[in-house]
This record gives structure tokens, sequence and C-alpha cells, in this order.
């Protein structure tokens, strides 16, 4: 299935040989180049988030009901849909793909033409692709350098160039003209979504990390490594050898014996 | 002081000894009911209407001890820097990274709402200590798909010690190393630094977790 995927990429002319040298950059020591200038960029997403996006979230959450609010989050899953089944067609994942379109046909029969979920209710999930991702399958591993984008947050230079592939080539758009208010409409109503499902969390994450910045960088290079795995395999932590000693302390005591 | 402390182990372990059946069949440890037998005792914990939040405290912490290899942890995450600190610095940040990680999940405990667990699989990751994963799934109300949980857990004498959380596949130790070694960069490199940070950290998690309102 890869296979395929990856001769689809050639003969669109990108160099796959060429990308599939720059290995990923390891989980250990975080690479981020642009530091000050995305801690710049992260303190003004921050304010913008504090003053207009999370109190929006927050009446959206007081005002709008949830079996509402769900409603819009499956109607904007739909819509989404061209852009993750072409993504899995382009990364070769037939299979992937065809879920997709099962899920998408439950949802519009089912679903009141896309805005209640059905699928999901039966256990059938919505998959999430961009093009960002495909990329990743093609080879282009770096995740260096990482940027924080203003308003839409963390990134890496292959991601934001997959934002922007996306927002010329959009399936939707080819397939329904949509003006450029319906389009901004659109967007702002997902961010809106986004960010009240994910309120109490990122407020967590603030309250208790030592460095929010640093912490959300992590999250977010992470779950892009995840992401273009689908959740499949991962690497194990490389902790060193534990023994176990008889201390004065303590009856027992994990020790590590010497470092790597 | 030691000594006596090891000759009395000795005897126990020797009464012990004389006390179990012989010839029991040996059967492998499990690492799937190691997780799941220690995510029932949390939930029980997290449950118990009586409990004063002291109390919780308390008995989270000794599961904490029991199931995870904190010190080892705790050196992990220290990153690049473990190799420069002090072993006093080191043993002090160990105390405190295992009063932080308490008091953010003290934090929480109310917040709890009746999920579970169930373990689904077991994986071997193929290093040579023998790590393994266990793949396991939250389940949560409201028609929110299940969450995916992982814990990396190694072989350790009759037992398992649990070495990392993913959730998602976010690895919880390898983002709690960028937070800290990140921190200590950006303070002069001094371990110091983020002990004093931690303290601060912890204390404030504390009088949330005790205040009335969340």
């Amino acid at each position: 299935m890869k296979a395929t995927g990856l001769a689809l990429a050639m003969c669109l002319g990108m160099s796959g040989a060429a990308m599939a040298q720059q290995a990923a950059a390891p989980l250990d020591g975080v690479d981020d180049p642009h530091e000050s200038f995305n801690r710049d960029i992260f303190e003004f997403n921050q304010v913008i988030d504090r003053n207009l996006l999370k109190p929006a979230a927050k009446v959206y959450e007081d005002v709008v009901p949830e079996f509402i609010r769900g409603m819009v989050n499956a109607f904007l899953t739909t819509l989404a849909t061209p852009l993750v089944l072409g993504n899995e067609l382009l990364q070769g994942e037939f299979d992937r793909a065809g879920y997709t379109v099962s899920r998408t046909v439950v949802n519009l029969v089912m679903g009141a033409g896309g805005i209640i979920d059905a699928a999901g209710s039966m256990g059938v999930p919505a998959h999430d692709e961009d093009f960002g991702q495909t990329m990743a399958v093609w080879g282009w591993t770096n995740d260096n350098p990482y940027l924080v984008l203003p308003l839409l947050g963390p990134s890496t230079i292959r991601d934001g160039i997959g934002i922007g592939v996306e927002a010329v080539f959009s399936p939707l758009g080819y397939m329904y003209d949509m003006s450029l208010a319906e389009s901004i409409g659109k967007q702002g109503a997902t961010a809106l979504d986004k960010r009240s499902r994910y309120l109490t969390q990122l407020e967590e994450l603030e309250k208790t990390s030592l460095d929010f910045y640093a912490t959300l960088r992590s999250l977010y290079l992470q779950k892009r490594r995840d992401e273009i795995r689908n959740g499949e395999g991962g690497e194990a932590v490389p902790i060193p050898e534990i023994t176990m000693d008889f201390d004065g302390k303590d009856m027992i005591t994990a020790q590590t014996t010497a470092l790597q | 002081m030691m000594l006596s402390r090891r000759i009395a182990l000795a005897l126990v372990v020797a009464m012990g000894l004389t006390l179990v059946a012989p010839a029991a069949p040996y059967a492998a440890p499990d690492a799937g009911k190691f997780v799941s037998d220690l995510g029932d005792k949390a939930i029980k914990l997290l449950t118990d209407k009586d409990a004063q939040l002291k109390d919780q405290e308390l008995r989270f912490r000794e599961l904490l001890r029991e199931g995870f290899a904190i010190e080892p942890i705790a050196k992990f995450v220290l990153g690049p820097h473990l190799r420069r600190a002090s072993d006093a610095e080191v043993t002090e940040f160990v105390g405190l990274f295992e009063d932080y990680i308490v008091s953010l999940y003290a934090s929480q405990f109310r917040n709890y709402s009746g999920e579970t667990f169930q373990v689904r699989r077991v994986v071997d990751l193929e290093t040579k200590r023998g790590d393994l994963q266990v793949v396991t799934e939250v389940m949560r109300g409201g028609g929110q798909p299940p969450l995916r949980v992982d814990f990396q857990v190694r072989p350790v004498q009759d037992s398992f010690k649990i070495l990392d959380v993913k959730i998602e596949g976010v690895s919880m130790i390898i983002a709690q190393r960028d937070d800290f070694s990140t921190f200590i960069t950006n303070n002069g490199g001094k371990v110091q630094a983020l002990n004093a940070e931690l303290r601060k950290k912890t204390a404030s998690l504390l009088t949330r977790a005790s205040s009335p309102a969340n």
C-alpha cells in the first residue's frame, strides 16, 4: 500500500529520495533554533487567546448547549472529509481511505446530512489527516525547525507548508466555490470548536508546567509523530538499568547503575 | 543500624520461606494484571468518600512508590543536566520530584468522575532489559471516544515498575523532561534553580488542592 503511495509521490515530481535523507530529530535534545522568536509569537498568541479566543470559547460553552456544539463539531468533521480522504489517498493508505468514505456515507445518510456523528457513536471515529502528515509519510520526517505560527500556534516548516498547500488546494474549495467570508467563517468555527474542547486541559497544563512554552512544544512534536504513525508503534523510553538495593533509608530503594 | 536491619530482614525472609507451601509452580508475573491491579487501587482511593485529602495524598504517594521507578524517572527527567549536577542536588531533586507529582494529582482528585480503564494487550518492546508496553483504554463518559493510555513497564524481581505513561502516544516523562531541562537551561544550567521552582510550584498546587473551589 505504502509503495503505491510513494510511486504516486514520485510521479507528482516530489523528490522523495532527497527528502528521505533527512533523519527525524531525536526525541532527546529538542531542537528549537528559533526559540526566542518562537517564544515571542507564543506570547502574542497567548494574549490573543486570553483576551479573545478563551472568553469566546467560554461563552460558546456556557451559552450553546452540548448537543448543538456536538452538531457543529460533526458538521465541521464532515466538511473536513475531502481533505482527510485526499491525504489518505496520497499516503497510499487505501484501507484507511475506505474507512473514511464509509464513515462519511453513514453520517450523511444516518446523521441528517452530516450534522450528527452517527458513525462516531457506533465506535467509528473520524481520522485526522493533513498535508503535513502526508509529506512526512513521503519522507519529510524532519521536525526542524519548530515554529510557532501567529494565531495558528505550534508547527514546523513542513507542517506550515502543509497548511499553505491545503489553503490553496482544498478539495472542498474545488467542489464547492466558497467565498472568502465563508471560508473565514469555517476557520473561525473550527478554531472555536477546538478551543472549547481543550479549555480545561490547556489551563491545567499552564498551571502545572514550569515552562508552559517548552511543555506545549514537547506535546505538539510528540503528538505530530503519533499522528503521522497513525497511533502505531512508538519508541520505548531509554531508561538505563534499575536495580533493587537494600538501603539504610528505605527498606527497598530503586537505584540506577552506571549511566549509558 | 543497617546491620541489625539486615538481620531482621533475613529473619523475616527465612520465616516467610518456611511458611510458604513448597513446590508451587512458577507463574511468570503478568504485566497486564500488575497495571490493572494498580489502577484498581487508585480508583478505590479516588472513590473513597470518607477519606481526607491528607490521607488520600499519603495513600497516593504509597501507590506511586509501589508502582513507579521514581528515582530512575527523576534522573531521566533531568536530561543532560544530570551529569553536571552534584549528588546532593540530585537527591534533593528526586524527593522534590516525588512531592511535585503527588501534588499534581492531588489537585485533580476531586475532578475524578468515575472513569475506568481496561487493559487491552501487552506488547514486548524488544529492548535489552525486557521492557513491555501495557496498552489500555480509558473509558470516558459523554460519548467521547476512549483515551489510549500505554504503560511502559520493566520486570523487576517478582514484579514490575512503571517507567513511563503515554497518553494518546505522548510520553509524559519526555514532556516532563522537556519542560524541566529547558527550565534549567534558561536558568543558568543550575539544578538548584529547578529545585527552588519545584518547591514553589508544589506548594501552590497543594494549596489549590485543599481550597474549597477549584
